[in-house]
């Protein structure tokens, strides 16, 4: 059990620049994801802390110790692999027992050891299979144990659950989620799913072009994108956004409506709203504004209304289950749940 | 693709295997029967060809007339050294062409393949006068040396292909497991690789086998290879087509027992990464 500390890391292939100047602390026992496009960094970050790639500058240090130089094998990290990597010709059994094999642990610790991690895994009755007679669950439930198996200080997940089906996806989640709160072991997760992110983690680092957009709790970056790449990365649909000018108590869409709002600054700014927290309704009520819908997407428990508010595509989540006004209605913008950008930079403004 | 399946498709087929068939076994089945001849059985006619007394007068005039162990001892010592040197460097240089990433690598990759293309005549002479220097003529050494010059280019292509098709986080895995880069080759990515070594290796056995070009130019007796001594039994005052048959037989005999036992591994070994995603 340990603290990860990854300091001013950078990572250039080549003239390119991947990685600038990456800081971040993951606590003893705290689960992080790593949160981001394809592209992002987040991967090679991970790869770098396990001992997997070389970095550019900078220092990774788990527990008490400067791991930057170490060779993986001395780092006493545990890695899932998105494609698992179970060793194809070793059964099971073998897979798990890898790595205290190679430490050369004594025979009957190895099969106690490999007893208490299939009870934990559920996976007994597969001991003397090899992968390739394993279900995609199963080969992802192996080579989980096989992480456990030595006790790691920090376990490293690249992307561990993107090749499984979606319910068996959403079943594994809430597996690895209580497993990892079970054994305490401090976690770095990589994912592009902000599903798991927010589902899973303690804290959410997101990534672009291999820059921290916003480290925080899974809540606090969905109520408080701290830019809009934030903003709109998080959250499904994505939230709508509005060019608007702003006079420090009213704000002007490009529309032509107005809405009275505070702490804002004065000039250009871009508001944002998240679908889920627009108010619609079939009549006028004060301060709501004339929508046009387009579609509506039935999901069951809640509708995704498209529609057209002043010449912006806007969508609403409605989780009522009324009909849904054919044509026209009318939306109220609660300004508890408005969002402020500065437009040049991308970055939040605070409102008080 | 799905094949049809109907009678007049499956007779095709048959057909076209038995061709087949026939057009690759029947040279066999007349160097066999050739060998159990004496010269005027040779020319008895089309009629006797598959009917006649056997004997083995020509096994033992070979025998007694030139040192065909010797010779076939050569022939193996020959390549199965030449097989053991291609598939260590081979291997250790489709590890890197495979999984390192560096400037000029399938350029590289292609110059290694463009070795093989050229005919072997034109670095006959050029290794004769090395040889000739080095006092390394008609010593298995030196076939064995310019075997691996053919042999190293293919096995170096074909393992960079097999390696390629391995996901690399296997290694990885053994390395996050406290195993060192070269253990996890050793003890996750060879293993995984045996049948693609196996299947090479015996394409490089079959090629030194059967050599025929190099063991003229570069060996004269010690070092002799089979293939070699045979059109020996070719004379200016006789045609000993039985004593070539013999001799044949002798040489393709371990290659046909030994083809025909690994058969199923050839396959497996060769569709390996070709079948996998």
């Amino acid at each position: 059990m340990a603290k990860l500390e990854i300091r001013h890391l950078q990572k250039k292939f080549g003239p390119l620049e991947v990685i600038e100047d990456f800081n971040l602390c993951v606590e003893d026992r705290e689960f992080v994801s790593l949160l981001g496009p394809s592209g992002c960094g987040k991967s090679t970050i991970l790869r770098i802390v396990a001992g997997l790639e070389e970095l550019t500058c900078g220092d990774v240090i788990i527990g008490d110790q400067v791991v930057t130089h170490l060779e993986p094998k001395d780092r006493d990290v545990a890695m899932v692999f998105q494609n698992y990597a179970l060793y194809p010709q070793k059964t099971v059994f073998e897979n798990l027992a890898y790595g205290l094999r190679v430490r050369k642990t004594p025979e009957d610790r190895i099969k106690a050891r490999v007893d208490d991690v299939v009870t934990l895994l559920q996976i007994a009755p597969l001991l003397e299979r090899k992968p390739a007679q394993l279900s995609g669950g199963q080969q992802q439930r192996v080579s989980m144990g096989r992480a456990i198996m030595r006790e790691p200080a920090a376990f490293l997940f690249d992307e561990p659950l993107s090749n499984l089906d979606a319910k068996l996806r959403n079943h594994m989640r809430v597996e690895v989620c209580q497993l990892q709160k079970r054994l305490g072991i401090t976690t770095l997760y990589v994912t592009h799913d902000q599903v798991e992110a927010m589902t899973m983690s303690d804290r959410i680092v997101v990534l672009n072009h291999g820059k921290i957009e916003q480290i925080g709790k899974p809540l606090d970056i969905y109520e408080r994108p701290a830019s809009l790449f934030v903003a709109t990365f998080i959250g499904s649909p994505s939230m709508n956004l509005f060019a608007a000018q702003s006079d420090g108590q009213e704000i002007r869409l490009t529309s032509g409506e107005t809405l009275s709002v505070s702490g804002v600054p004065t000039g250009e700014v871009i508001m944002g709203v998240r679908p889920e927290r627009i108010r619609l309704s079939d009549c006028a009520v004060p301060d709501s504004l004339n929508y046009r819908i387009s579609m509506v997407e039935e999901l069951g428990a809640q509708k995704v209304i498209h529609g057209d508010l002043g010449g912006v595509d806007v969508s609403v989540v409605h989780n009522g289950d009324g009909t849904i006004p054919a044509g026209s209605a009318w939306l109220t913008l609660l300004p508890d749940y408005l969002h402020f950008f500065n437009p040049r930079t991308g970055k939040r403004y605070e409102q008080d | 693709m799905k094949a049809p399946n109907n009678r007049s498709y499956r007779i095709t087929v048959a057909l076209i295997l038995i061709i087949y068939g026939l057009f690759t076994l029947v040279p066999i089945a007349y160097l066999l029967v050739s060998a159990f001849k004496t010269q005027q059985q040779i020319y008895a006619g089309a009629a006797s060809t598959f009917w006649f007394t056997p004997t083995l007068d020509s096994f033992r005039f070979i025998f007694e007339t030139k040192p065909i162990l010797a010779m076939l001892a050569n022939t193996l010592i020959v390549s199965v050294g030449s097989t053991v040197f291609s598939l260590f460097f081979g291997t250790i240089a489709a590890y890197a062409l495979a999984r390192f990433d560096f400037r000029g690598r399938d350029d590289l990759a292609f110059y290694i393949l463009s070795i093989r293309m050229f005919p072997p005549i034109v670095a006959a002479l050029p290794i004769f006068m090395i040889y000739n220097y080095l006092d390394m003529l008609d010593t298995r050494l030196g076939l064995i040396i310019a075997y691996t010059t053919f042999n190293l280019p293919f096995v170096v292509w074909m393992m960079t292909g097999f390696i390629k098709a391995i996901p690399v986080q296997l290694e990885e895995a053994a390395m996050v497991d406290g195993q060192s880069q070269l253990g996890a080759i050793r003890d996750i990515l060879l293993p995984v690789l045996r049948p693609s070594l196996f299947a090479v290796s015996i394409f490089c056995l079959i090629f030194s086998w059967n050599e025929f070009l190099f063991a003229l130019i570069l060996t004269k007796s010690q070092a002799k290879t089979l293939p070699v001594a045979i059109p020996e039994f070719i004379t200016w005052t006789e045609v000993g087509w039985n004593y070539v048959a013999s001799a044949g037989v002798i040489l393709v005999a371990p290659v046909l027992i030994f083809a025909f036992l690994a058969q199923k591994y050839m396959v497996r070994g060769l569709s390996m990464g070709a079948i996998k995603d």
